[in-house]
């Protein structure tokens, strides 16, 4: 692994306990919760039993803190203390952090590798060479496969990109775990998500398969991935959100506005 | 390969990738595919394997990287179906 990736990854464990515990305030504080917690938890320490190799988490984009919600669906502050190597490293768009020099700091204890969409194939490929090395050291990556906040509020499984399918087949033992993540009062994209909605998180572990080689294997397995995530959603909507639909904050704030 | 039958064909091929239609009607060898078409990013891989299917022939990512204009696509089609 590269030095600065090292120095970064010690650095936010250092860190972790005051970052972690500022991102988690800051989201109890917007009165947001996980109903599912203790399951998906579970899920993810099974995974790290059972699995010792890199992990590659994909998940859905709606909100601009959706990473800090898989984290902490993920696991607990003693989870990532004692298994630093399942605190997943993170994508965000660099144009983002641009305007402020207190999110840079943050991400970077984050072990968040800031990216430019529009940036030059070269930037690209650097972006991809230092996960692959991270996912190549046993390390936690985690992607949106759409590659950006879905603007109509349902997976893009039309416009995506293949980084997933890229690391996948360049890394070899990475395991491939789909989450979608979403409150039940998430409409849309949004900066954040509405104030005291209540979250729900499904783990999916994918196993792809390809006839293929190269960018086609790498077409192909991303395909999959946005395909097991389509399906989450579709049980999100047809299941989940009809049986659990909870009186939440955020609708209680709006019958107090309404009245 | 006749240059001008495979600058068409390129054109076609990336139709279905193109944002800005509008751009496709005055193209040229020097119109780009990222700014002047608006080709998302992500599609180039699409474009490159369709190509790929199109010509018959094979293109490492290397090359593929360096495709920036319609210039750049027919110019490697024309090498690579040459080599």
């Amino acid at each position: 692994m590269l030095f600065s990736l090292r120095l970064q990854r010690w650095l936010s464990m250092v860190c972790l306990p005051l970052v972690g515990l500022g991102v988690w305030m800051a989201l109890r504080i917007r009165g947001l919760e996980i109903s599912n917690i203790s399951a998906v938890r579970r899920r993810f320490r099974e995974l790290s039993r059972s699995h010792s190799g890199p992990l590659l988490v994909c998940s859905n984009h709606l909100t601009m803190v959706d990473s800090a919600l898989v984290i902490w669906a993920m696991g607990s502050f003693w989870h990532f203390f004692w298994r630093p190597s399942r605190l997943p490293w993170n994508v965000p768009e660099a144009e983002h952090l641009e305007h402020s020099r207190f999110l840079r700091a943050l991400c970077y204890l984050a072990k968040c590798i800031p990216i430019r969409r529009s940036g030059s194939a070269e930037h690209r490929k650097a972006v991809t060479e230092q996960l692959q090395q991270l996912l190549g050291c046993g390390e936690t990556v985690a992607l949106f496969p759409e590659g950006k906040r879905s603007r109509s509020g349902r997976l893009e499984t039309e416009d995506f990109g293949y980084g997933v399918g890229e690391l996948a087949t360049r890394v070899d033992g990475v395991l491939i775990v789909c989450i979608y993540v979403r409150g039940h009062h998430q409409e849309g994209c949004s900066t954040m998500p509405p104030a005291g909605d209540t979250i729900h998180a499904e783990v999916q572990v994918v196993e792809p398969e390809t006839p293929h080689q190269g960018r086609r294997a790498a077409r192909d397995i991303s395909q999959q991935v946005i395909g097991v995530l389509a399906q989450m959603e579709e049980r999100f909507f047809t299941d989940t959100r009809c049986l659990e639909a909870p009186e939440t904050g955020h609708q209680a704030r709006a019958s107090l506005e309404t009245a | 390969m006749n240059r001008e039958a495979t600058f068409t064909t390129v054109v076609e091929l990336l139709r279905p990738f193109v944002k800005n239609e509008a751009g496709l009607s005055n193209v040229s060898e020097s119109t780009s595919l990222l700014e002047d078409l608006r080709v998302n990013s992500a599609r180039l891989v699409d474009i490159i394997l369709a190509m790929e299917d199109e010509f018959d022939i094979e293109i490492d990512d290397d090359s593929a990287d360096k495709v920036r204009t319609l210039k750049d696509a027919v110019d490697l089609v024309l090498a690579k179906a040459s080599a």
